[in-house]
């Protein structure tokens, strides 16, 4: 596991979205490079993953919820100070896509509650997992990206199965140091970065 | 709470809530298996919380007289082991029933099953067996207690072990009044428990769960229920119930397989449907897999709804989740009383019940454990009831407590998570035994939870 003092900020990312979407996939191809037959997840599992992206060391906890929309209730600590948010849906399932309009309400909603910051903090994207199923598509891009324009959000393609479209957690990493420093320019990562002795101790001991 | 229930095979469980709502839609083909529609309910809830005292006395007095018939059975057929087909004639008769092989399905090297379904019209009922023949043999290899454990059991092939533990769960059983050990000093119900905490040998306890359970009996009273719900259909539930079937256990052989998924299936799509309320919910799952590896589809849905209404957890499952989340609070209160170092560590480091808890209580110990611990565990919460999943949580910490006093909030995320692959049942078990929780303590603090009152930033 990461050493809490090993990196200059943290950010917390939520998986939300359907059941069977592909959330934890996702996930565990990202940080353990693994595709396999899991078990449902059904309460919120969690991992750590640092990465340096422009030389600032960041640590993403990376919180995957189960799809059951009646644990939900208890969701509260899983949106707490959540900084990014993954809405997934399955391209071969319409419904997991229709619904994401109701998570992305509920999950705004909870995440501006518990959080008590502004919703503008947030990072979100919808996600569009098994690519690799694409003959079986069922949500068109143009559909997605008509969805993700409305809701002001970003909209990328995966295959936690083929192993593509990771790019997402970088991507949702640079927007989120992006809004970190509009939002409080004076704040925590350049001084934390100033107090490391040199760029090349981070590279060095970043995995 | 039941809405929908058949009649006349009305299931025998009545519940605070579910006197004014039976609705009749009975079949003709199913009341017309059914002898004993008159008996009285087997549980005789009252219409408060207290009761449960009384349903854990009633469970244990449940238990020992049913037991006291099947060690009669098990001495005769110890005897007398030539004409098994004609017995299981005889105890199939007027009851659709499913005769499965004997499956240690958790074991990587699981024999190929060859299911053959022999309908016979006579008496309206399947067999299902191993050999292709219409009447199971057993002459290759012991056999297991469960194919004999449908009606009366037989077993002509038992172990000395096995007949011995029996018999002196049997001696135990009949020889004294029956109390809760929990709410009394019987050195005798003392002994039950502490037998059962050996853990139940792996043949016979398919057979111990039902008969702790209550299932038996509630089996016997609703003969013909089950195929009566698993006739229905409901969208909805069916949709999210097989959308989990893959995903339940997938690396077990037996759940990669159609006769594994469609039992798993077939047993939460019936529950959903008799229970209409409470439908479906992830975590159901893992608990009738772990029912399944151990007797048929039939018996496991009853011990199933057993865990959901004699134990009442079914509002475990419920939309506002009430019951989990009062467990969480209690678990919580419990830390804090009886380990207050380790709950502000906890506190301190952000770590909540809700973290680790709800996956343990809402699977009874069947998610991300091994499944051997999981067993033992269950053994013991059949005999010991609903109670003894505050004490499990709180003893599964207890022993944990040094290491965690160590760990940051990722480690001990982790940590907690996992720990049930490692964890020693027998260490567990004896820090469970000596660890005073009593029950009284647990009952004020789930009282303090004044749902839906109770802080929401709590969890």
């Amino acid at each position: 596991m990461s050493d809490s003092k090993s990196y200059d900020i943290l950010f917390k990312i939520v998986f939300v979205g359907l059941s069977k979407v592909g959330k934890s996939a996702i996930v565990s191809r990202y940080v353990d490079n693994m595709f396999s037959m899991r078990n449902q997840t059904i309460h919120p599992e969690f991992h750590v993953r640092n990465v340096v992206v422009d030389n600032i060391k960041v640590s993403l906890q990376i919180w995957d919820q189960g799809g059951c929309d009646r644990y939900m209730n208890l969701g509260n600590l899983f949106y707490r100070n959540a900084k990014g948010v993954f809405m997934v849906f399955d391209i071969c399932k319409r419904d997991s896509f229709e619904y994401c309009q109701s998570w992305f309400d509920t999950t705004t909603r909870s995440v501006n509650k518990y959080n008590g910051f502004k919703p503008e903090k947030c990072v979100y994207y919808l996600i569009g997992n098994k690519t690799d199923l694409a003959l079986d598509r069922q949500v068109t891009i143009e559909e997605a990206e008509q969805f993700s324009k409305s809701n002001n959000i970003k909209y990328l393609e995966t295959s936690a199965k083929e192993a593509t479209g990771l790019i997402l957690f970088e991507s949702i990493t640079r927007d989120m140091l992006l809004k970190h420093t509009e939002m409080e320019p004076t704040s925590s990562i350049s001084l934390m970065y100033s107090k490391s002795n040199s760029t090349a101790s981070y590279l060095s001991t970043c995995c | 709470m039941m809405d929908t229930l058949v009649q006349p095979t009305q299931l025998n469980i009545s519940t605070p809530s579910d006197n004014s709502s039976n609705i009749s839609n009975s079949s003709s083909s199913i009341s017309s298996n059914i002898s004993n529609t008159s008996e009285k309910p087997i549980i005789n809830n009252n219409n408060n919380s207290s009761s449960n005292n009384n349903i854990q006395i009633s469970n244990i007095s449940r238990f020992k007289k049913l037991f006291s018939e099947f060690t009669l059975t098990l001495k005769k057929s110890i005897t007398d082991d030539d004409d098994e087909d004609n017995d299981n004639q005889k105890n199939n008769n007027n009851r659709e029933e499913i005769v499965s092989d004997s499956k240690d399905i958790f074991k990587e090297n699981h024999p190929n099953v060859h299911k053959k379904n022999h309908i016979n019209n006579n008496h309206n009922y399947i067999i299902v067996n191993t050999q292709g023949n219409s009447t199971p043999s057993f002459k290759s290899k012991a056999p297991d207690i469960r194919e004999h454990v449908n009606g009366v059991p037989k077993l002509t092939l038992i172990k000395k072990k096995e007949y011995q533990w029996l018999e002196q769960l049997h001696i135990i059983g009949t020889s004294v009044d029956c109390n809760y050990p929990q709410y009394n000093n019987n050195n005798n119900n003392i002994e039950i428990s502490k037998l059962v905490k050996l853990g139940i040998p792996k043949r016979i306890r398919g057979y111990i769960w039902r008969l702790s359970s209550g299932s038996i009996e509630l089996e016997k009273k609703n003969l013909g229920v089950y195929q009566h719900f698993l006739s229905k259909n409901s969208e909805e539930y069916e949709y999210k119930i097989s959308k989990d079937i893959s995903r339940t256990f997938p690396n077990v052989p037996y759940f990669c397989k159609e006769e594994g998924q469609s039992s798993l299936f077939n047993i939460l799509k019936a529950y959903s449907i008799m229970d209409p309320e409470i439908g479906y919910t992830q975590g159901m799952s893992f608990i009738a897999a772990v029912l399944l590896s151990e007797m048929d589809e039939l018996e496991s849905f009853w011990v199933f709804t057993c865990i959901m209404k004699n134990y009442k957890l079914a509002s475990l499952y419920s939309n506002d989740l009430g019951l989990l989340r009062q467990y969480l609070y209690v678990i919580d209160r419990l830390i804090e009383t009886t380990m207050p170092k380790l709950f502000s560590h906890l506190k301190e480091i952000g770590i909540t019940p809700v973290l680790f808890a709800s996956e343990w209580i809402s699977t009874l110990f069947t998610y991300n454990f091994d499944i051997k611990i999981s067993k033992r565990l269950l053994d013991v919460f059949f005999i010991e009831g609903r109670f003894y999943l505050h004490r499990l949580s709180l003893s599964i910490l207890k022993c944990y407590e040094k290491h965690l006093m160590t760990l940051e909030f990722e480690d001990a995320v982790e940590f907690l998570k996992r720990l049930g692959y490692q964890i020693d049942p027998n260490a567990l078990l004896k820090v469970a035994d000596s660890f005073a929780i009593p029950v009284q303590l647990i009952e004020s603090f789930e009282a303090e939870f004044v749902h839906p009152n109770a802080p929401s930033d709590y969890f």
